[in-house]
């Protein structure tokens, strides 16, 4: 069972990696341990950036010392959200952010293609890094990443947010761990949109320096393949991380098809895809993402549907409307049905009779240092965005140099595991998975 | 030539005539459907990606950051810990509770962000509603009023002065948010377009392709399925009209709505509907709310005073509606209100 501690993680490192473990909770600087606030940069202002920086300014320990952007007006955008006509100074380039603020930490928000080489100057800068998912381009950078923590004996945390969603920590001890949903046998995950996903140009400049010819490759960076994995790692990599967690396994082999079939306008990355994964005792993963109809029968663009012996259960978020997120169980003939049915809280999914998931009585070891049950209400509200419980559990992480619920290693599979279905739908082969796919050696 | 063709939304007694323009989208948001429409002489991949990146960029992150429902929100969140410190605020909010103060003092407390616990009071938000005992309602008028918030722009926080106080931007939430897209819109070359949320507050951009006096909405008695009173035509100009016509309920005889009334903790009466034709959204929404609380003598006052406009509905004893136009004559009418279906 996978706890706050980063045990297992590091266990698991243990085995699989030849990687000086010992090192990584080793005292962390005097700063941190007095308690004083985190000081942190963010590399990247745009949308999710902005996402971050919102959230994270709820957490008091956290004080943003910098901002960072190529377009300037984005960092000084950020800065002034910081503070009111600022004092917060802003850089347009982030190795000369690393090398004139004195602080302890970035947030990482950039173009996928970016995360590894800014995570590692920031590593050998001597910072923490909380870097957003999907955590790197290839999976050699995500080695690269890892190395570099360990070397530099610092955090790093991945942005696979539902890692810090109370309804799926509630799915997984009580219905996975609980073994409610007797043995797993097969998960299925859609997100689907009607939106080409582009996005209008509004900035000058130029950005060739950065490896945009031009302003549109810089703000359209999901579609093109020089920057991005698309569907699969700006998407899918949080789903694939869910069903990760879930299965405690990884993939053996991924096939997939997919490609450039509906939007004409000049993009590289597929606008659907349809993979399939393989996992150890033949459970299979069939995943879905597209941009041209946003049906769901749960009512929502993307869920997780989980299928075992005893049951089904499935997770939504980003609903629209006043909850964010619902999760039910759907209990198979013939089992424990009749029970559960006179016990739970009952609603009718699609002319089935399906049990609604309550988070509030999640129990178990604490997330970010506060009892699951408290993050969310029995409606489904969340008390906190998830965005801002990763960066609760960061600061914990930073301060005791405690393994995150989203370290390297965790980031690294989803990354490896997207990469390599868009390695399959480019081939058309069914691809296996190497070994060595999730090692770390020095 | 194009013409309008479609009539889309209703809700409010208004109709946006959609027409023959290049692109609309409609996205449900903030409890009903937002919808943009949009014209102009750009590529069809242009033009999409722009009236899809309103919803995605400007619409939804909004709607997450102003709900009430959402204990995440940046609205739960000020709700949650006000009372016990100041809580920082992000800049564009902070200047959209700035103004919710401002347009308090200029409808005379008739619109009042804090009115959250009255509504609660009388049983509107979980939709049962029903006349509370008068100690209930007491108890709410004491943590009612924009002078229980106290904001702070040098360190742009929002405090409260005492438990129990809560902000509500229902009622001006949905204009804000209309004129957010219309500044992203502009900002990325728009020069022509519509957005509406729930039927109710629009705002106007430009001129349409199809008629040369403006965009045409239609005004039809609210809550009837009558023809129309009349229309009126816009070009850079907002409308919104509110009304107690979706949401009451009727108790030994009497009729409830919704709007609650900040400074007597009862409902407005008299005022079936009210429309507000102005510079933006905002305040055409909030001013809306307010003519509805105030009436038509106080309405006619404000807007004497101020420059506005308003078309104020109301019943005569036979149950037809009346149009009162103050302030300017926007309607243009298309057939006696009285006439009947």
């Amino acid at each position: 069972m996978m706890d706050n501690s980063g045990l297992d993680r590091r266990q698991f490192l243990k085995t699989a990696a030849t990687v000086a473990v010992g090192a990584h909770v080793a005292a962390s600087s005097a700063r941190a341990q007095d308690g004083q606030k985190l000081r942190m940069g963010l590399v990247g202002c745009g949308g999710q950036g902005t996402v971050l920086l919102t959230n994270a300014l709820r957490v008091p320990e956290i004080e943003w010392v910098a901002t960072c952007d190529i377009v300037e007006e984005k960092a000084k955008g950020a800065a002034e959200r910081i503070e009111e006509g600022g004092n917060v100074p802003t850089f347009t380039n982030y190795q000369d952010m690393l090398e004139s603020v004195e602080m302890d930490a970035v947030a990482i928000a950039v173009p996928l293609h970016w995360h590894a080489p800014i995570a590692i100057a920031a590593f050998e800068t001597g910072l923490h890094v909380f870097c957003e998912k999907c955590m790197a381009y290839t999976v050699d950078e995500c080695k690269d990443m890892i190395r570099a923590q360990m070397s530099a004996n610092k955090i790093l945390q991945i942005g696979h947010h539902l890692r810090y969603h109370p309804l799926y920590w509630h799915a997984k001890r009580t219905f996975v761990e609980g073994g409610l949903l007797g043995q797993i046998t097969s998960v299925y995950a859609q997100w689907n949109r009607n939106n080409s996903w582009r996005r209008p140009v509004a900035i000058e400049g130029d950005f060739t320096e950065w490896g945009y010819p031009d302003a549109d490759h810089l703000v359209n960076w999901r579609l093109y393949q020089e920057y991005s994995g698309g569907l699969m790692t700006e998407l899918a990599s949080h789903q694939i991380d869910v069903v990760t967690w879930m299965l405690d396994r990884t993939p053996t082999a991924v096939q997939g098809m997919g490609g450039v079939d509906f939007y004409d306008d000049g993009r590289t990355v597929p606008d659907n895809v349809h993979v399939s994964f393989q996992y150890p005792g033949g459970v299979t993963f069939d995943y879905i993402s597209g941009t041209t109809n946003a049906f769901s029968i749960f009512g929502n663009q993307c869920h997780e549907v989980i299928k075992g012996t005893e049951g089904t259960l499935v997770m939504t978020h980003l609903n629209p409307g006043p909850t964010d997120s619902m999760g039910w169980f759907f209990p198979e003939e013939g089992t424990q049905r009749e029970i559960w049915m006179d016990m739970a809280h009952k609603t009718d999914i699609g002319g089935h009779e399906a049990i609604l998931l309550d988070a509030t009585v999640t129990e178990g070891p604490p997330l970010a240092g506060q009892p699951i049950s408290t993050l969310i209400d029995e409606e489904g509200h969340l008390q906190k965005m998830t965005y801002q419980v990763e960066f609760e559990e960061f600061v914990i992480s930073c301060r005791e140099m405690k393994l995150p619920s989203c370290d390297g290693m965790i980031g690294m599979k989803s990354a490896a595991d997207a990469i390599m279905a868009n390695q399959a739908i480019a081939t058309g082969e069914t691809l296996p998975f190497p070994e060595d796919m999730y090692e770390v050696t020095m | 030539m194009r013409s309008a063709q479609a009539v889309d939304n209703q809700h409010g007694g208004l109709e946006v005539g959609a027409g023959d323009y290049r692109l609309r989208r409609r996205e449900e948001a903030m409890g009903s459907v937002f919808q943009i429409i949009l014209d102009g002489d750009r590529p069809e991949v242009e033009l999409r990606a722009l009236i899809e990146s309103a919803f995605t960029d400007v619409v939804h992150p909004l709607e997450m950051q102003l709900s009430h429902y959402r204990p995440s929100s940046d609205i739960g969140w000020i709700n949650s810990r006000a009372h016990r410190e100041p809580v920082p605020v992000e800049p564009r909010l902070f200047e959209l509770l700035v103004e919710c103060s401002e347009l308090t003092s200029l409808t005379r407390g008739a619109f009042d962000i804090t009115v959250g616990p009255l509504i609660r009071c009388w049983g509107f938000y979980r939709k049962d509603g029903r006349v509370p005992p008068s100690e209930e309602i007491s108890r709410a008028l004491d943590v009612v009023g924009m002078h229980h918030v106290i904001l702070d722009p040098e360190a742009r926080t929002v405090a409260f002065d005492r438990e129990g106080v809560e902000l509500n931007l229902g009622g001006i939430g949905k204009g804000y948010v209309v004129d957010r897209v219309v500044e992203y819109l502009r900002h990325h070359g728009a020069d022509c377009a519509l957005a509406e949320s729930g039927g109710s507050t629009i705002y106007a951009l430009g001129q349409p392709p199809i008629d040369p006096e403006g965009w045409r909405l239609g005004i039809r008695p609210a809550g009837q399925d009558t023809e129309r009173l009349g229309a009126v035509h816009l070009v850079d100009q907002a409308l919104s009209t509110s009304g107690d016509f979706r949401r009451f309920f009727v108790e030994d005889g009497v009729r409830y709505g919704h709007i609650v009334d900040p400074r007597s903790g009862w409902p407005a009466q008299g005022v079936r509907a009210a429309c507000s034709i102005t510079s933006s959204a905002t305040r055409a929404d909030a001013l809306s709310t307010a003519f509805v609380v105030l009436g038509p003598e106080d309405t006619e006052a404000l807007c004497s005073n101020n420059g506005e406009c308003a078309l104020m509905m109301t019943l005569d004893e036979e149950d037809s509606p009346e149009i009162n136009q103050i302030g300017c004559e926007p309607l243009e009418r298309t057939r006696p209100p009285d006439a009947g279906g």
